[in-house]
């Protein structure tokens, strides 16, 4: 791993470790994707002069000229202000790598590990990880509410392997939601960690445990009883993708008849729609071949990215009533009516709304020996 | 840790109380069960169901008759009776969130080898087959299609049970039978008229019927079997394994508790 960085000088006594995810996935025998470095006494200017690109301007990060990792000055932060811009950064070749990993947000985080495989651990992070305890560094972990999420994140992905959160650091989570510290945190960065979240082993668990820091309905504007909990976990045996296990909650989490009061504006339109679309047939899977058309329309089923099978797909994972066989049979009845097209009637003389009409009789007509088996 | 299951409260929270304080009851590990009917009738139903959703991490309720008319007066559908008095609820600040808990807790409840309902389970069905239908009814709830089912849910046809029953007919009986049965015959068609401990009129026309539990043939009899909403057979079913725990409370007689793990019986007078 230190072959390339041999090559590059970062100037006298530069020291480069790995840290963070990758020192601690190691130590898991956990999968992990992306590996960070941080750089002991060098300056940005030797980095640069090294061939690293510097990326963003608040923050001394760099990325490798070969293999694009990110490299990190060692640095401290301390909270000068509200929000996530609300910090004061100090990097200089005298910071060390303690000072470093102190400022991080667990213990298994604040680890690192030198060329020769040597960890560096002043936190009690191996410690942490043989007990499986999810526990924060230092006081200054309040300083960014977004940790709070981030333990729940860390607690969904390591669930599996019987993590838990320590009570001293629960209480911590628990203080920062009660004074608000969520509603500090900017949408898009809410957003990014639950949909991290929900692409993780258990993600019911990140949501079990926000709402039981009462985070859920600040963050979401609903509750997350059990009942949407196991829905997540259903959707979650079945599918990895984060837009059907976000579906299944939110369907069973809205409230009936009462309109999403989620922050909109940050969710992605298609995770919006799609979970709203589920909340909508919950329960009410089509009866006969005039529902089977308006779901079918209702969910724009003949229209190319059309929801329409992720739709069904959530359902039956959440809703009993929506059996294998009516899957089966809605998307034999999609099939039938797509094959109906209006053009066919119009060569036929038939003429403007009445186009329609025919169209939807014929499909009908189409959808019909499905439902007549009953 | 212990767990205790609460007969019928409805509303008389000053007796659940005492009786949480008679078995030492520790919020931080132990667990209460409710057979549902947590309010209706009684003089204090807001914080009787106050108390249940903040503790809604360590309790189990079963939703009985009175929690499914409480939500279909809050839906709009049904207007309140004369004898309901949960308007303390309906005006509360809090009403969407308690009712909205409501609409997550199932009709039957499976653990620790006991299986809790508010009513009962017909004779004809398993517990497995309880549970598979109780969800249809629980997914209705969470549904937008709830305030449709409040609106069907009331009436006592159709009496008996048929596999190719559909739609909020369907719905009705599961309901019927999950909530309000007290005696149906041994194939299982539900006279809801009689309430006493012996039947008196003649609701099904010369069929025989008898107290769901009593049926010989019952396919739950091997199974123990936690229920409430009968408060005139005093909890007496002359069953061990067959457990009423509505022993009259808002009817001035007693409430009981019992303790899951021991068996234990607990009683508080109510005046």
């Amino acid at each position: 791993m230190s072959l390339l960085m041999s090559d590059l000088s970062l100037g006298p006594g530069a020291q480069i470790y790995r840290v963070g995810g990758a020192v601690r996935d190691t130590l898991l025998s956990h999968p992990f994707h992306e590996t960070d470095w941080v750089v002991v006494g060098s300056t940005p200017d030797a980095l640069k002069v090294a061939g690293f690109k510097q990326v963003g301007s608040d923050f001394p990060v760099f990325l490798h000229p070969v293999t694009h990792e990110e490299y990190a000055l060692a640095r401290t932060e301390r909270k000068s202000g509200p929000g996530y811009h609300g910090f004061t950064v100090f990097a200089d070749p005298n910071v060390t790598l303690e000072e470093d990993l102190q400022r991080r947000d667990l213990t298994i985080n604040a680890m690192a590990m030198d060329a020769s495989g040597r960890l560096i651990d002043p936190y009690g992070g191996q410690r942490d990880l043989d007990e499986k305890v999810l526990r924060h560094v230092s006081d200054s972990f309040s300083e960014d509410p977004l940790r709070v999420l981030r333990v729940c994140r860390f607690a969904a992905r390591y669930e599996h392997l019987g993590f838990s959160v320590a009570t001293e650091t629960l209480e911590l989570m628990r203080e920062i939601v009660a004074e608000g510290g969520l509603q500090e945190l900017a949408p898009n960065r809410i957003w990014r960690e639950t949909e991290r979240a929900l692409e993780e082993q258990i993600p019911a668990r990140y949501f079990a445990l926000l709402s039981a820091l009462g985070g859920d309905q600040p963050l979401f504007g609903c509750q997350f009883f059990e009942t949407a909990l196991t829905a997540l976990h259903s959707v979650a045996a079945k599918h990895g993708d984060a837009l059907y296990r976000w579906a299944g909650l939110i369907a069973i989490a809205t409230a009936p008849n009462k309109p999403l009061a989620l922050p909109v504006a940050t969710i992605p339109k298609r995770f919006q729609k799609v979970a709203q679309q589920v909340h909508c047939y919950l329960a009410q899977p089509p009866q006969d071949a005039h529902q089977a058309l308006q779901m079918l329309e209702g969910l724009d089923a003949f229209r190319q990215g059309s929801y329409f099978q992720t739709v069904l797909d959530v359902l039956h994972c959440i809703d009993p009533l929506f059996s294998a066989r009516t899957v089966a049979r809605m998307t034999q009845a999609q099939a039938q009516a797509i094959a109906v097209r209006g053009s066919t009637f119009a060569s036929r003389g038939v003429k403007g709304p009445e186009i329609k009409d025919a169209v939807s009789k014929a499909r009908i007509a189409a959808i019909e020996p499905l439902f007549s088996t009953h | 840790m212990a767990t205790y299951v609460v007969g019928d409260i409805q509303g008389c929270f000053k007796p659940f109380q005492q009786l949480l304080k008679r078995v030492n009851f520790n919020p931080d590990k132990d667990v209460i069960w409710s057979v549902g009917d947590l309010i209706n009738r009684g003089p204090n139903n807001l914080d009787t169901l106050r108390w249940f959703y903040e503790r809604r991490d360590n309790v189990v309720t079963v939703l009985g008759n009175h929690e499914l008319h409480l939500m279909a007066v809050s839906s709009g559908v049904r207007k309140i009776n004369k004898s309901d008095n949960f308007d303390d609820i309906l005006d509360a600040q809090d009403r969407d969130k308690l009712i909205e808990w409501l609409h997550h807790q199932p009709l039957i409840h499976c653990e620790h080898n006991v299986t809790m309902v508010h009513a009962g389970i017909p004779p004809m069905w398993t517990v497995g087959d309880a549970v598979d239908r109780a969800a249809e009814v629980e997914r209705v709830l969470r549904s937008s299609a709830c305030t449709k089912f409040f609106s069907a849910m009331y009436g006592n046809e159709p009496i008996v049970w048929r596999d190719d029953l559909s739609g909020m007919t369907r719905l009705r009986v599961i309901t019927n039978y999950l909530t309000r049965m007290r005696y149906c015959t041994k194939k299982g068609k539900l006279d809801l008229v009689n309430k006493g401990p012996t039947p008196i009129t003649n609701a099904l026309k010369g069929k025989k019927v008898a107290p769901w539990f009593t049926h010989s043939e019952r396919l739950t009899k091997d199974d123990t079997i936690i229920f409430g909403h009968w408060a005139s057979i005093d909890g007496i079913t002359d069953s061990t394994n067959t457990i009423g725990l509505d022993t009259g409370c808002v009817w001035g007689n007693e409430m009981t508790f019992l303790e899951l793990e021991t068996r234990r019986f607990y009683r508080c007078r109510c005046s």
